[in-house]
């Protein structure tokens, strides 16, 4: 656990030493903030071969996933440990990834590796409501946007890259591929604005209850 | 009128009664019928429109109910695992064949799975659509927006009820779309809650079609009915109908509409009883009324006809007879009083015959008609007296018994003979009758109608001395004396008794003149005021010239012989002889007087003839004849 960490913060240090930060600015049709939005850097140049990436977990707890949304780069194992008295069956249609890990209890044995670009919706078979999303990305240089629809993008050298920007909502991304140069020690920055679907599109949620199932 | 008119001719009180017993309680059932059968056809329609306005509602509820309950049933059915591992397979052939097993169980008749993008993935309906554009992007579009959504639509011309939901893995992967054919059945059902007939119809193009109905295999109506300002309607399609269009569904091709319709005459059903009812009461009541009609006419026309009888009866004179009313209203005093007028009546008619045999016939209507009070009046009358020579003398030899017998007859046949000429037998004194003629009704021939009468009595006299001599009775002569003049006639009497009568002195003459027919040997001695009354009719002879005792005035008085037509030739000339000697006589030529009575007397055995021969001894030994006028006093 500690040479884990030490690992960690060796990488961290080492990557701030070099980084050049993207800021990232996503907003709604209408100027609005977007929040919990996913966004990646991939450089315009070719990008050296990377290692292996870290794998990650995502929880179960008391009936929900934790992170709603979790973004990977491709090759990422992902391992969903089961906190909760009670089983639960993870499952994904999407076509990025189609899995399932039937019934079980605490950890299961085998992550799931996520190696296709896209975006995997999981659900559990048996709460309907529990919902999370995986955006599997090729780039190592992803964040996710704040409650003010900022999002840092910290790249290891200057140069081109082009951005990329997905939300559970997203209809269509203006401009649609947008590309950035970082200049060496300085920041970028740039907008995005994401069209949005109907917010109201229906997520299961435990009604009071907890038995009902109704709509949000 | 014509009515009046008829009943007119019903005769008899009952049947008219019944008549217009009968028509006024038909008159107020049919009123009473008018008001209920207005009211109730009113009622019916006021009900039939609330129920039809609470049926559209129940309906809508019904349907939403219905809809809600497949929504449901299709979300369950949505969540099914194994389902969504189907659709990730992305093999279409076992997507459709899982569809198809899907709505196998929630027994729906036709299933679709629509890709998020509205695609067709699976239809069970038509396996060739896979890949198509969903036909109602409209109801996906508010399942997006309100998680389910549900319609009446027509899919291949039929109506359904499509119910669409997403197939969430958590997020959509597909939608599920369910469709529930909207038929026969499910009306049927809708009819047992609701009791009206419910037709199901599309109209698409101004075309409009009839796809369900409770009422049966009915053809499109075509175009639909015109509906009031409330969107209620009647029609007349096999029995009249009120309806009320419901529109369903509107869908810029076309609407799909609901016809809800309650049959007029089943909703009448109740109303036609109560006519039966109606019709029963009105018969019940009419039974009675005429019953009671019957009985009434009864209680009153019997006791009319029996009344009737008797007046009747009455009118005959049959004073006796009376009625028998037995009740206590006022058909039963018209009884009693009936009665009583015939008691009265029979009482009066008692009084009149005794009066009658009392009195004249005209002086007991006169009694009877006015009012009795004493009192009289001067009329110029003609009185009659008579009396039977030697009766007298006759009765005292006779029994009581037979001389009652005789007088009685006697008696009778000359009253018989008075009324028979109308005069008033005032009083009969022994074997004398007193009568008069010209009161109290008065009469211009009463000196003529009394002589008539005295001649009759001679007559009728004669046929009895014919009856008396064959059983052996001594012949009797009646002595009759006539005077005509003024007298007092009235009820003289006291209050307690009266007659009505007649006095003075013409009435005393004529008593006179009936007794001085024994010195003339007349039978009939009428005064000179009789006889200027009644020359002309009768034959008299002039007998004498007499002073009645206490007047200065001499009467002539005269012999009434018979009718002029009646006289012989003897009789006329023996009275002109005994005139010529009547006249010698009162000229005082004495000698050729005696001759000529003497010849008169030895032919006709005459007694007047006698008396004047008397007289002329006696004159012919007076000496002095100076003051002779040939008037003799009227001896008593």
């Amino acid at each position: 656990m500690n040479s884990k960490m030490l690992v960690l913060l060796a990488g961290l240090a080492l990557s701030m030493a070099h980084a050049e930060t993207i800021t990232v600015q996503v907003l709604d049709s209408e100027g609005g903030p977007v929040a919990d939005a996913a966004v990646y850097a991939k450089p315009v140049a070719a990008m050296a071969a990377q290692a292996k990436p870290q794998p990650i977990i995502i929880d179960q707890i008391d009936k929900e996933f934790i992170k709603h949304l979790t973004v990977v780069q491709t090759g990422t194992a992902v391992s969903f440990p089961n906190h909760d008295k009670i089983r639960h069956h993870v499952y994904s249609f999407s076509a990025a990834k189609v899995f399932e890990l039937p019934l079980y209890a605490g950890i299961p044995p085998e992550p799931v590796v996520f190696d296709k670009v896209g975006a995997v919706a999981l659900g559990c078979n048996i709460h309907d409501w529990m919902s999370a999303y995986i955006y599997v990305v090729d780039s190592p240089y992803f964040a996710v946007t704040d409650q003010a629809g900022r999002a840092q993008l910290n790249v290891p050298a200057s140069g081109g890259y082009v951005i990329g920007a997905w939300h559970r909502h997203l209809k269509g991304l203006q401009p649609r591929q947008p590309k950035i140069n970082v200049a060496a020690g300085g920041t970028a920055e740039l907008a995005l604005t994401m069209q949005l679907k109907r917010k109201s599109r229906p997520i299961r949620l435990p009604a009071g209850s907890g038995l009902a199932i109704g709509y949000r | 009128m014509a009515t009046v008119n008829r009943l007119g001719r019903f005769k008899r009180f009952r049947s008219r009664l019944l008549v217009y017993v009968i028509g006024l309680l038909l008159l107020v059932l049919a009123g009473v019928f008018g008001v209920v059968n207005h009211v109730f056809r009113q009622n019916t329609e006021a009900s039939i429109r609330h129920e039809l306005w609470v049926t559209e509602q129940v309906f809508l509820r019904l349907l939403t109910e219905r809809s809600q309950q497949l929504s449901q049933q299709a979300t369950a059915l949505a969540s099914d695992f194994a389902f969504k591992r189907v659709i990730a397979t992305q093999d279409k052939a076992t997507i459709t064949s899982a569809l198809m097993n899907l709505s196998a169980r929630i027994r729906a008749d036709a299933a679709f799975l629509v890709s998020t993008d509205y695609e067709i993935m699976a239809d069970s309906l038509d396996i060739q659509a896979t890949g198509q554009a969903f036909f109602a992007a409209a109801l996906l579009d508010q399942a997006e927006a309100e998680g389910t959504a549900s319609r009446l639509m027509l899919v291949n011309g039929m109506p359904y009820q499509l119910i669409a939901v997403p197939v969430l893995a958590p997020e959509p992967i597909a939608w599920l779309c369910l469709g529930f054919v909207v038929d026969q059945s499910v009306l049927a059902q809708l009819k047992q809650l609701t009791q009206v007939e419910i037709s199901l119809l599309s109209e698409q193009n101004g075309a409009l079609q009839r796809h369900a109905s409770t009422l049966g295999n009915l053809s499109p109506q075509q175009p639909l009915y015109q509906t009031d300002a409330d969107g209620f309607f009647w029609h007349d399609d096999n029995g009249m109908y009120l309806s009320r269009l419901v529109t369903l569904e509107q869908q810029p091709t076309g609407k799909l509409v609901a016809l809800i319709e309650r049959s007029w005459p089943k909703a009448l059903e109740n109303f036609y009883r109560l006519q039966w009812l109606l019709l029963v009461i009105a018969l019940f009541s009419i039974g009675l009324a005429s019953l009671a009609a019957a009985w009434l006419a009864k209680t009153v026309s019997k006791p009319v006809q029996t009344l009737a009888k008797g007046v009747q009866a009455i009118g005959q004179g049959d004073y006796h007879y009376q009625v028998a009313i037995d009740s206590q209203d006022e058909i039963g005093k018209l009884g009693v009083a009936f009665n009583a007028m015939g008691t009265q009546l029979l009482e009066k008619e008692k009084i009149r015959t005794l009066l009658g045999k009392v009195a004249s016939p005209a002086v007991v209507h006169e009694l009877l008609t006015n009012e009795v009070v004493l009192g009289g009046e001067t009329r110029e009358i003609t009185a009659l007296f008579t009396d039977l020579a030697g009766f007298t003398s006759i009765a005292e030899a006779m029994p009581p018994h037979e001389l009652v017998a005789l007088l009685n007859d006697y008696l009778t046949h000359m009253s018989g003979a008075i009324s028979d000429h109308s005069g008033v037998l005032d009083k009969f004194i022994g074997d004398a009758i007193v009568a008069f003629w010209g009161a109290p009704v008065t009469d211009s021939d009463h000196a003529w109608r009394a002589v008539s009468c005295a001649l009759a009595m001679q007559r009728r006299l004669r046929q009895l001395r014919g009856d008396w001599r064959r059983r052996g009775l001594p012949p009797l002569t009646m002595r009759v004396g006539i005077n005509t003049g003024s007298a007092v006639v009235g009820n003289i009497g006291s209050l307690d008794r009266l007659d009505y009568t007649m006095i003075g002195d013409t009435v005393n003459l004529a008593a006179r003149l009936e007794g001085a027919n024994k010195y003339y040997g007349s039978e009939i001695l009428i005064s000179e005021h009789t006889y200027r009354q009644v020359n002309s009719l009768f034959a008299c002879r002039e007998l004498d010239k007499v002073r009645v005792q206490g007047k200065q005035q001499s009467v002539t008085v005269y012999e009434v012989i018979t009718e002029h037509d009646q006289l012989s030739s003897e009789q006329q000339q023996f009275c002109r002889h005994f005139g010529d000697a009547l006249a010698a006589f009162r000229q005082q030529q004495f000698q050729p007087a005696q001759d000529l009575f003497t010849s008169l007397f030895a032919a006709h055995q005459d007694a007047a003839s006698a008396l004047y021969l008397q007289r002329l001894k006696v004159l012919a030994t007076q000496p002095n004849t100076a003051n002779f006028d040939g008037v003799y006093d009227l001896l008593k």
